[in-house]
């Protein structure tokens, strides 16, 4: 099954649809066993951060290179 | 003292879990949740009352009119006024659209408007628009680094050509309380209008129209308890009766001929077509319950869980959350507003969302405040009657959590 991907880095104009709202309907959706390939920047959302949103969640988070990681809800 | 505890009990979202957490509702100054009392008197109404209103002779229709009526009444007491001098409207920037199409013919060539630079953008972008029509000045009151109004400034720009000086009784933003009494006397020397948008206002503090000595003032149901797709537009009778009628249709004329038209006395001159019956029944027992509770008491408990909320972030988190807004109580509404150094406002939103708090990010439809403070975006807490210390304890927890993931 193809990830879903998200990027972070890229900050649409205006007030609509930021891309961590994105991201977090994406965890929403997320089914057991799918994963969510996020790219980001540490200076405009840190590592930790992501982790600790991972974990309120409930999904593993694996750090793939220094801006891709890997949210996945694991099968139970 | 509000016993919060019972009063929850009537507010049965408060009940719900997200990801595993009751919520921490702290998006009021959005939109404020509604106690059982509204929602049953709405589906009463509708199930046993329901017909259109001043049309018809019938039982239901006469019914329903006298609880539409009656309705005005009760929203003109909670701001100190009568039932002729409400006129209900969608909301606050319905409101505040039609006084300023309504009063465009009274404006002409280089008249003044007056607002301020933390308006929301609904008592911004209508004036804004109205000047440039009738080539009017517009003119902006600044606002100092934590956003209290410049008086001074307004005394200054204040001449014999102001026609309108429009503010905010409480900021969105920042939470500041305008001395609405001040910016009156000022005004008042000369002929201008005094508009005030109290939709963050008029939910929380005791408002009373006639002691502030305001001409117009604009709310919304929906921040109060109340439904959607209703709200206020108060003026002194008088001047309402001088506004041209932003919609023409039923409902608000006594007698038309092919060549004449005879209208209706203000507030039904200005409520053309079928209004929101159900919706102005339902704000009106929104407000019997928010008088029930007691407005100073509302205000009072708000203030604490301010107090409570910035003393908590001035002790444990100061290094990492910059507070926007008067750090005094005493100067504010209900809603702490503010940044976390290293990490985008939306991120901070989403991340509190995770706890089950929800807040709100982003700008707050006031584009200049922000820019005035210069600021990229901001997250807000705000607070309402049902909300808890233990709430803002639990707020805190999570801030300090999450602040706690940048270096």
């Amino acid at each position: 099954m193809r990830a879903k991907k998200i990027d972070l880095t890229i900050q649409p104009e205006g007030c609509v649809n930021p891309p961590i709202v994105r991201l977090t309907r994406a965890i929403r959706e997320l089914k057991q066993g799918e994963e969510i390939e996020v790219i980001y920047k540490e200076d405009l959302i840190p590592l930790k951060t992501l982790q600790l949103l991972s974990r309120k969640y409930g999904l593993s988070l694996i750090q793939i290179s220094s801006n891709k990681c890997i949210l996945k809800r694991e099968e139970s | 003292m509000i016993d919060v505890e019972t009063l929850r009990k009537d507010f049965p979202i408060l009940e719900r879990e997200i990801n595993g957490q009751k919520i921490v509702y702290f998006d009021n100054a959005a939109s404020s949740q509604k106690p059982v009392q509204v929602v049953e008197r709405m589906r009463d109404f509708y199930y046993n009352t329901y017909a259109n209103v001043h049309r018809g002779v019938h039982t239901l229709s006469q019914e329903a009119s006298e609880q539409y009526e009656e309705a005005h009444a009760v929203v003109a007491s909670l701001i100190g006024t009568k039932k002729d001098e409400i006129v209900f409207t969608m909301g606050t920037t319905d409101s505040i659209n039609m006084l300023a199409h309504g009063i465009e013919p009274l404006i002409g060539e280089g008249d003044e408007i007056i607002t301020t630079v933390m308006e929301h953008h609904s008592n911004y972008l209508p004036w804004k628009f109205l000047s440039k029509r009738k080539k009017a000045k517009l003119k902006i009151i600044d606002v100092d680094e934590d956003g209290r109004l410049d008086y001074t400034q307004l005394e200054n720009l204040v001449t014999q050509r102001t026609r309108i000086v429009a503010v905010c009784h409480m900021s969105n933003v920042t939470g500041f309380i305008t001395n609405v009494e001040k910016v009156a006397k000022i005004a008042h020397e000369t002929e201008a209008y005094v508009v005030v948008d109290g939709a963050q206002s008029v939910p929380h503090l005791p408002v009373n129209v006639k002691k502030l000595d305001i001409d117009f003032m604009a709310f919304s149901g929906h921040k109060m308890l109340g439904p959607t797709g209703i709200g206020v537009l108060y003026g002194k009778k008088d001047l309402l009766k001088e506004l041209t009628p932003y919609r023409y249709g039923g409902g608000m004329i006594s007698r038309v001929t092919l060549s004449e038209v005879e209208f209706q006395d203000v507030p039904w001159r200005l409520e053309a077509g079928t209004p929101n019956i159900v919706q102005a029944v339902g704000l009106a027992e929104a407000v019997k319950y928010l008088k029930k509770v007691g407005m100073e008491n509302i205000e009072s408990h708000e203030k604490q869980l301010v107090k409570k909320t910035l003393t908590l972030i001035q002790e444990e988190l100061k290094e990492k959350i910059k507070i926007v807004g008067p750090l005094n109580p005493q100067e504010r509404g209900g809603l702490v507003t503010f940044t976390v150094k290293g990490l985008d406002h939306h991120t901070v939103a989403s991340l509190l969302d995770a706890y089950g708090i929800m807040v709100r990010s982003g700008k707050h439809c006031a584009h200049p405040l922000h820019e005035r403070l210069g600021l990229e975006g901001t997250v807000r807490a705000s607070f309402y009657l049902y909300n808890t210390e233990h709430e803002v304890e639990r707020f805190i927890q999570a801030l300090t959590e999450i602040v706690g993931t940048v270096d």
